[in-house]
């Protein structure tokens, strides 16, 4: 049973009945399942890798994302492909639709009703209670309530209930989680007003049109590539006009004048954030982004604000091309409620209750991204549990769905957005090879769709192929193997005049190469985090005195014979005891092997 | 203390009695709590004094042990400690308390790496999402040519400070010595062959490992007979101190490092040589194959980048040069990979940071007691 119809509660639903589970959906609003209630576009940099291993791991929003792009942008695109970002702009009901059909094509049982709480004994919930249909019996639930649990709206001045602008909220299950113990707390966000695009005179501004040669998410279809036409975005900038509207106005700011208590994103600010916090900068950023065609409205990247709606007309109004702006929706910010460390572990189970998996913003995140991916483990590990199988955490060296569930377990103080530098090894962790680093993944956890075997099995031959083609083949007097690590090379033009290599899928064979490429700051960095792991957790229990062993100074002999550490990662945070002693301390524990 | 020297001394003056100053924790040169105790400059009484604290359950300090529990304690980095280093052995450009400058100059760096970093990383987060990339290449490029050049400064500076890290290859005749030395060294030196004991005198050469500086030495292993093989090799020991490295190698690893090799401070890896011939338990190499040389060099590299100032300030300048080429490709993931990696071992060398590896154990087996 999934509670939520966002991008969370989507992944969670299909990835359990890619699993063999019956699913049940809940939501407030069937039509808007699938909405994109913030700005219409998916990816970005780290995030559109994300989007990736969603796609490798049988999820719908990479085939989503493709079907309804009305903008293919690679960013990143002269930094190099271990920092590539993928990035979509979306027809938002295209999107929607897609989704509707995927899940009605999976049968995911889809129910209009209010999530009021949990059914039962906390320790062992035994499904949910519904506000119309009474309760509904599930052997496990995943919560992905979004903005929704506790939703409270703010708008200068005005302040109301609801998850979304147009939508109720779900009061009741926030009271069941606090009154059975769980430790809500509050977080906010926020979203930016919607013009009417013919209200705006696009001519004075800079289109930003799609960028080269196109990609796709979705590795399974790559003949999905938008719904039929494209839109270009257009580029305008705040001037002090802008900032002294917002100034005016700042008395009035729910987030200025205390209204809102929960910790907002530090990297998706709000405007008036931005002119506090940046007084020096004259001019900010906004990308008018369509909304598709049919709806004729304009996304106000970079305007996200919460001041009243007489604020917003003039902020809007101040931009170049904006002077008779028609605001159709209003910004807003949005407070509410999410479960911090502690109440739920890397696999995303809840520590309090058995069998509840949390998705999404409930778990600290920002972005539809980020939720989407959280969807998938917990639908999986929900499914898993309901069928008497163990849960699965994603390994964080292995993909950035580890990055993300290990870093929200450990716990986190303000909405989390997704970047590469949060992983140790982003060099590894790329658009290129999320195929073949995700799907074996998917095999292991039972979320693959069939055939995926087959495509895995054809990808690894490749790879091996143009492994062995790249060791054997000779490029300008070099091998081809160590021509990959010059980045000056051009590796596409490289692969192009290997006699071979064309009978290798094109995508693998540039992925090979680019393993290549990243291979010794890779392999370093990895290594790195492997010995921190393995010496976290090495016993010390054989040592019997530490003032004998020869191999480290003695002030820490004396330090750890008090500190008496019981593993290696314990020893290491004994004030006095260096690196270098820990080097003794493996070698005395590892039977002295050098010696 | 009175007390005790009057014991010892049997028949010393009260005007005779020594002085002591105690310091408390954080206050005095190491960082611990400490006592001073100032005497006449009599043998007679500084024996008194020494045998009373001795009998106390005092010991006597080691070689540079007062540096190393500052170094220890946080209280001194391993550049101060370099230039401390530098005062017992004149002439070099650290000498006269030059070594505040390159103390300072680090830390400038390391400011200046930081902010080039963030940059770098913002610009790959942010940079394009947000429609304009603030980061200017060509002058994050000349940013990287002066910390280049800041580098290079502070290796000359470190490596005239504290010699080279230098690595012994050892082993009973005939184990594949000069084979090895021959190949990490990247052409023939040594004469080879068959013929147990054929080098008679050690070789030596410098060679880089990773941007790494050594000095790489073949020892004439100790062969059956005397004569001149058992010279070479107890040169070579007399030669040894700590700080150094010794690679030892058996075919098949059939012998363990000999004791005598094994002295405080001194590094070793045992080989199994010959691997294509027969394997044993351990790094298996071969010279002839190739087999293991990749992960031999990388634990050379990290262990005298985890021992020497100088090595690691070489490690940072090639680092440095890696970060510009890679920037200049349009490759900034690597380019933030090597300025990372540049970043830890900066960090180690002015702040103790957990970075890389161990203290400067050559540096300070040349100090002297005290300050």
């Amino acid at each position: 049973m999934v509670a939520g119809g966002g991008h969370a509660g989507i992944e969670a639903a299909l990835a359990a009945g890619r699993m063999g589970a019956r699913t049940t959906l809940v939501t407030l609003s069937a039509a808007r399942i699938g909405e994109m209630s913030c700005n219409p576009a998916i990816g970005g940099v780290a995030k559109g890798c994300l989007v990736c291993e969603i796609d490798a791991l049988g999820g719908i929003m990479g085939e989503a994302a493709d079907a309804s792009a009305i903008q293919f942008r690679m960013l990143n695109r002269r930094k190099g492909p271990a920092v590539w970002g993928p990035r979509i702009q979306a027809d938002p009901d295209a999107y929607r639709r897609f989704v509707r059909h995927a899940l009605d094509a999976a049968g995911v049982r889809i129910v209009e009703d209010e999530v009021t709480g949990l059914l039962g004994p906390t320790e062992e919930p035994s499904g949910v209670t519904l506000a119309r249909g009474g309760r509904l019996e599930a052997g496990s639930v995943v919560l992905a309530p979004g903005t929704f649990m506790g939703g409270v709206l703010f708008r200068g001045r005005e302040r109301w209930r609801g998850g979304r602008a147009g939508d109720m909220a779900a009061d009741l299950l926030e009271a069941d989680l606090r009154a059975r113990g769980f430790h809500v707390e509050r977080f906010k966000t926020g979203t930016s007003p919607r013009l009417v695009a013919g209200s705006v005179d696009l001519g004075a501004m800079e289109m930003q049109q799609e960028d080269g040669p196109g990609f796709h998410f979705g590795m399974r279809r790559p003949l999905l590539c938008g719904p039929g036409y494209r839109m270009p975005c257009y580029c305008t900038r705040s001037s002090e006009r802008t900032r002294a509207a917002a100034m005016r106005w700042l008395g009035e700011s729910p987030l200025y004048g205390g209204a809102i208590q929960g910790a907002g994103p530090r990297y998706c600010p709000s405007f008036e954030d931005k002119i506090v916090r940046f007084p020096d900068r004259a001019e900010h950023q906004v990308i008018l982004e369509p909304m598709g065609r049919e709806s004729r409205l304009l996304y106000m990247n970079g305007l996200s604000t919460s001041l009243p709606r007489q604020a917003q007309m003039e902020m809007v109004r101040s931009l170049p091309g904006c002077a008779s702006a028609v605001v159709a929706r209003w910004g807003y910010a949005v407070e509410y409620g999410m479960l911090g460390a502690g109440e739920f572990d890397a696999t995303l189970a809840s520590t309090r209750a058995r069998g509840l998996f949390l998705a999404g913003q409930v778990c600290g995140t920002s972005g539809y991204e980020e939720a989407a991916a959280l969807g998938v483990l917990a639908g999986r590990n929900a499914a898993a549990v309901a069928m008497g199988r163990e849960a699965v955490c994603a390994a964080p060296e292995g993909g950035y769905l580890g990055v993300m569930a290990r870093d929200l377990a450990r716990g986190i103080a303000s909405p989390y957005r997704l970047f590469s530098s949060r992983a140790e090894n982003r060099l590894h962790l790329r658009v290129d090879n999320a195929d073949r680093r995700m799907l074996p993944e998917a095999g292991m956890w039972g979320v693959a769709r069939p055939g995926d075997g087959d495509l895995l099995r054809g990808i690894l031959d490749d790879a091996g192929a143009a492994l062995r083609l790249l060791g054997s083949a000779r490029v300008g007097g070099l091998r081809a193997l160590d021509a990959c690590r010059r980045p000056d090379v051009d590796l596409g033009g490289m692969l192009t005049r290997i006699p071979g290599m064309e009978a290798v899928r094109e995508g693998t064979a540039l992925s090979v190469a680019l393993d290549e490429r990243y291979r010794g700051y890779a392999d370093r960095s990895t290594r790195r985090v492997a010995e921190r792991e393995r010496l976290e957790a090495l016993p010390l229990d054989a040592i019997g005195s530490f003032m004998d062993l020869n191999e480290i100074c003695w002030e820490a002999r004396e330090a750890l014979e008090k500190a008496r550490p019981g593993t290696l990662g314990e020893a290491s945070r004994v004030p006095g005891v260096r690196p270098s002693d820990l080097d003794g301390l493996l070698l005395a524990v590892m039977g002295r092997r050098s010696t | 203390m009175r007390r005790a020297v009057g014991a010892a001394g049997g028949s010393l003056e009260p005007a005779m009695s020594a002085v002591a100053f105690s310091w408390p924790e954080g206050r005095s040169f190491t960082g611990e709590e400490m006592v001073d105790i100032m005497c006449f400059g009599s043998p007679g009484v500084v024996e008194a004094v020494l045998k009373a604290a001795l009998e106390e359950g005092a010991r006597p300090a080691g070689p540079g042990e007062f540096s190393r529990r500052a170094l220890a304690s946080g209280r001194m980095s391993p550049l101060e400690l370099m230039a401390l280093a530098s005062a017992w052995s004149p002439g070099t450009p650290l000498a006269g308390g030059g070594s505040g400058d390159l103390e300072s100059e680090a830390r400038r760096l390391l400011d200046f790496l930081q902010r080039l970093q963030e940059e770098l990383e913002g610009s790959i987060e942010f940079g394009e999402a947000a429609g304009v990339d603030s980061m200017d290449r060509d002058e994050a490029l000349a940013v990287l040519g002066r910390a280049r050049a800041a580098a290079a400064s502070i290796t000359a500076a470190a490596a005239a400070a504290e010699g080279p890290f230098r690595v012994f290859v050892m082993g009973p005749a005939n184990s594949g010595k000069s084979s090895l030395f021959n190949l990490l060294v990247g052409r023939k030196r040594a004469v080879v062959s068959p013929e147990p004991g054929t080098t008679r005198d050690g070789a030596m050469e410098t060679i880089s490992i990773d941007g790494i500086i050594c000095e790489l030495a073949d020892t004439a292993g100790p062969g059956p007979a005397a004569g001149p093989d058992v010279d070479a090799l107890s040169i070579s020991l007399a030669e040894l101190r700590a700080g150094d490295c010794i690679l030892w190698l058996s075919r098949g690893g059939s012998q363990g490092i000999p004791s005598w090799a094994c002295r405080e401070g001194v590094r070793r890896l045992a080989l199994c040589s010959c691997c294509d011939l027969s394997r044993g338990d351990g790094l298996n190499i071969s010279s002839l194959t190739g087999e293991g040389i990749g992960e031999l060099r990388r634990w050379i590299a990290s262990e005298a980048g985890s021992v020497g100032a100088a090595a690691s300030a070489g490690r940072l300048e090639s680092l440095l040069a890696e970060a510009s080429s890679f920037l200049e490709s349009g490759e900034d993931g690597l380019a933030t990979a090597a300025l990372g990696e540049a970043l830890a071992l900066l960090g180690w060398l002015v702040d103790r940071s957990d970075a890389p590896g161990t203290a400067l154990e050559r540096v300070l087996s040349r100090m002297c007691v005290g300050k």
